[in-house]
């Protein structure tokens, strides 16, 4: 089957159904836990695989948790915690489509490039997105 | 004495040089340097025993991505995905310090990880050598570990990386652990053989020694046990000969020469230069049990099938009918890079199922070429080989070939193994005026009484071998041995007076 075109509307529009990825480092934990789907770590570990500083990791953490796509045992008394990624196909498939997409270096870098550009609008209000560039990618789930 | 509770590896091969498996509970160690195969034999390890024996098992990765992991298992058919969907396998992603620590917990959360889905089955990838989380030796930070295993009762494998410049070091870990599998790859003239020893394992027999292994795509390990490792008593046993039947060899003229035939479940060698007709005899064996539809299995080495048929054809056989009539069956296998166990061990399965009454090996001299005449691989292989036929009752035939054109000052050349077998039928090549012809001498018959009389044979194309008739008109006078010198330095002369006195 022929890839379906990526433009960053519908990378937004993953995004918009999606909800809780708001900032690179949610992307870039998501991508982890796709590629480590129960990891047992510390958060300064988690902090130094996936490169953000360790405050924005802990937020990030408590956002994916808090939407339901990230599980982590609640009563642990460990150093260590473990993180279990929610099964892709909740979400009616728009996770699965997004981390498949953002698992390459292209589609990460494409799917961060639209995160900036909302963070930066909504810094500075309402900037037109650039509708110029398109990728490939597989159909979504 | 009860039964060890074993847990079965479900590798293929594995099983059989463990003698049924590992005792529940132990800890097995797996070293061997990086690319051994380590991952990919606790892998399956974890997933036959989930698959095949309903024992959930998790894996644990320090360095490799679960991903990554479950991709290169997919190579080997195992769906790592669809067990983890069953709820009979985890993979849990963490680091050796939060694993060592995790598991002196008293509450661990990975072993809670482990009983939540009643896993039997530990495979721990990428282990090194344990620090102390408070400065101490290593090897009481792995009894510590073995004992938090211990707990849970689970039987867990650990893959750890050997980082030793001398093999024969052991690491302190060894001393803990229960079982130690150590894999090595060495090269072998430019080629690579992998190996397996079980240097210890606690609670049970096993082969001990070196044995063979392979990573086959699309299924997973295969290992062959050591061929020169001893096998069941009913081998050694089983050469009990039934002293009356005879085995017709198929060559007109030489069932005479060997009192009807050979033994049941006899061993001969045929020895020759290379075309003095011993594959010929070979064909002519094997047709002559199809004729009496008995199940013969040729292994040839030398010739690939398609050729092994039309030299068949050239004499007469149409060995192509007999194997579809299932009454043949013709194994190849090219001689390059020979792994000797697991060569074996494909015979020993061929046997099992097809279950011959005849066999032929054509020939002995290209085992020897690879394997090397000095070391005692080729003797111990043979062995192995005559072995595995009495057992099975098969009357078999060895070609071997003596580089000598002329003569034989040595039955076997550099190859000391003409003890091994039962009859030895020698074939010569004999120069008279401008033509070599064909002479077959009966060398040896264990148990028969032999004439070793030297007998012309004649191969005709489309027709195949005979032993001719010797004419008792032509044959030499039976002269005793008084009437000869120098019969121990080999060079007999007759006195001059015993042939002076001959009449003409």
């Amino acid at each position: 089957m022929k890839p379906k075109r990526m433009t960053p509307k519908r990378i937004a529009n993953l995004l918009d159904r999606i909800g809780c990825v708001r900032h690179p480092c949610d992307l870039d934990l998501l991508l982890f836990f796709y590629r480590h789907p129960r990891a047992f770590l510390i958060s300064e570990r988690l902090a130094v695989y996936v490169g953000y500083d360790l405050p924005q990791v802990t937020q990030s953490l408590e956002t994916l948790i808090t939407a339901g796509l990230l599980q982590r045992p609640k009563d642990s008394t460990h150093p260590a915690r473990l993180y279990v990624l929610e099964p892709l196909n909740a979400l009616g498939g728009w996770l699965s489509s997004l981390l498949r997409f953002a698992d390459t270096r292209e589609g990460r870098l494409a799917v961060i490039h639209v995160l900036k550009q909302r963070q930066s609008s909504a810094s500075s209000g309402y900037k037109s997105l650039d509708l110029s560039r398109t990728l490939d990618v597989s159909p979504g789930g | 004495m009860p039964e060890p509770d074993l847990v079965k590896t479900g590798i293929k091969g594995l099983d059989n040089v463990l003698f049924g498996g590992i005792p529940r509970g132990n800890i097995i160690l797996v070293t061997g340097t990086a690319g051994t195969g380590k991952t990919t034999l606790g892998v399956e390890f974890v997933y036959r025993g989930a698959r095949e024996f309903d024992e959930p098992g998790v894996i644990v990765l320090f360095e490799v991505a679960p991903d990554k992991l479950i991709r290169d298992a997919a190579l080997f058919g195992w769906d790592l995905r669809e067990l983890e969907r069953d709820r009979r396998l985890k993979i849990v992603f963490t680091t050796r310090q939060v694993f060592q620590q995790e598991l002196l917990q008293a509450d661990s959360v990975l072993l809670a990880e482990a009983a939540e889905i009643g896993a039997r089955r530990l495979f721990v990838d990428g282990l090194v050598r344990l620090g102390e989380p408070n400065g101490g030796e290593p090897r009481e930070a792995f009894h510590l570990l073995a004992e938090g295993l211990h707990r849970e009762n689970l039987t867990a494998m650990l893959a750890l990386e050997s980082t030793f410049a001398d093999p024969a070091a052991r690491a302190p870990e060894e001393f803990v652990a229960d079982t130690i599998l150590k894999l090595s790859i060495e090269p072998v003239q430019r080629a690579v053989l992998r190996s397996l020893e079980v240097v210890k394992s606690r609670g049970h027999e096993y082969a001990l020694g070196r044995h063979s292994f392979r990573i086959v795509n699309g299924q997973g390990l295969e290992a062959y046990r050591r061929v020169q490792a001893p096998r069941s008593l009913q081998r050694e046993v089983g050469a009990a000969f039934d002293a009356t039947s005879r085995v017709a060899t198929g060559i007109p003229g030489l069932d005479e020469l060997v009192n009807g035939g050979y033994f049941v479940a006899s061993a001969t060698l045929v020895v020759g230069i290379s075309g003095a007709g011993k594959s010929v005899m070979a064909l002519q064996y094997i047709a002559e049990g199809a004729r009496r539809g008995e199940r013969s299995l040729m292994i040839t080495l030398d010739e690939p099938p398609a050729q092994v048929l039309r030299n068949a054809q050239s004499i007469g056989i149409d060995l192509q009918s007999a194997i579809d009539k299932g009454l043949v069956h013709l194994w190849y296998e090219p001689p390059q890079e020979f792994e000797i166990d697991r060569h074996f061990a494909q015979i020993e399965a061929i046997v099992e199922r097809f279950k011959p009454q005849r066999a032929v090996i054509d020939s002995l001299s290209t085992y020897g070429s690879s394997l090397g005449a000095t070391e005692r691989s080729f003797r111990d292989f043979f062995h192995a080989i005559v072995a595995l036929m009495k057992e099975h009752q098969i009357t078999a035939v060895y070609n071997h070939e003596n580089p000598e054109m002329l003569g034989m000052s040595s039955m076997m050349g550099e190859f000391k193994v003409s003890s091994l077998v039962d009859n030895i039928i020698l074939m010569n090549w004999v120069e008279l005026g401008d033509t070599f012809r064909h002479a077959l001498t009966v060398a040896k018959m264990r148990a028969m009484p032999t004439s070793r009389t030297t007998h012309e044979c004649e191969i005709v194309n489309g027709q195949g071998m005979k032993v001719l008739t010797r004419p008792l008109a032509g044959a030499l006078p039976v002269v005793p041995f008084a009437s000869y010198l120098g019969l121990l330095s080999r060079a007999p002369e007759r006195r001059a007076s015993q042939v002076a006195g001959e009449a003409p």
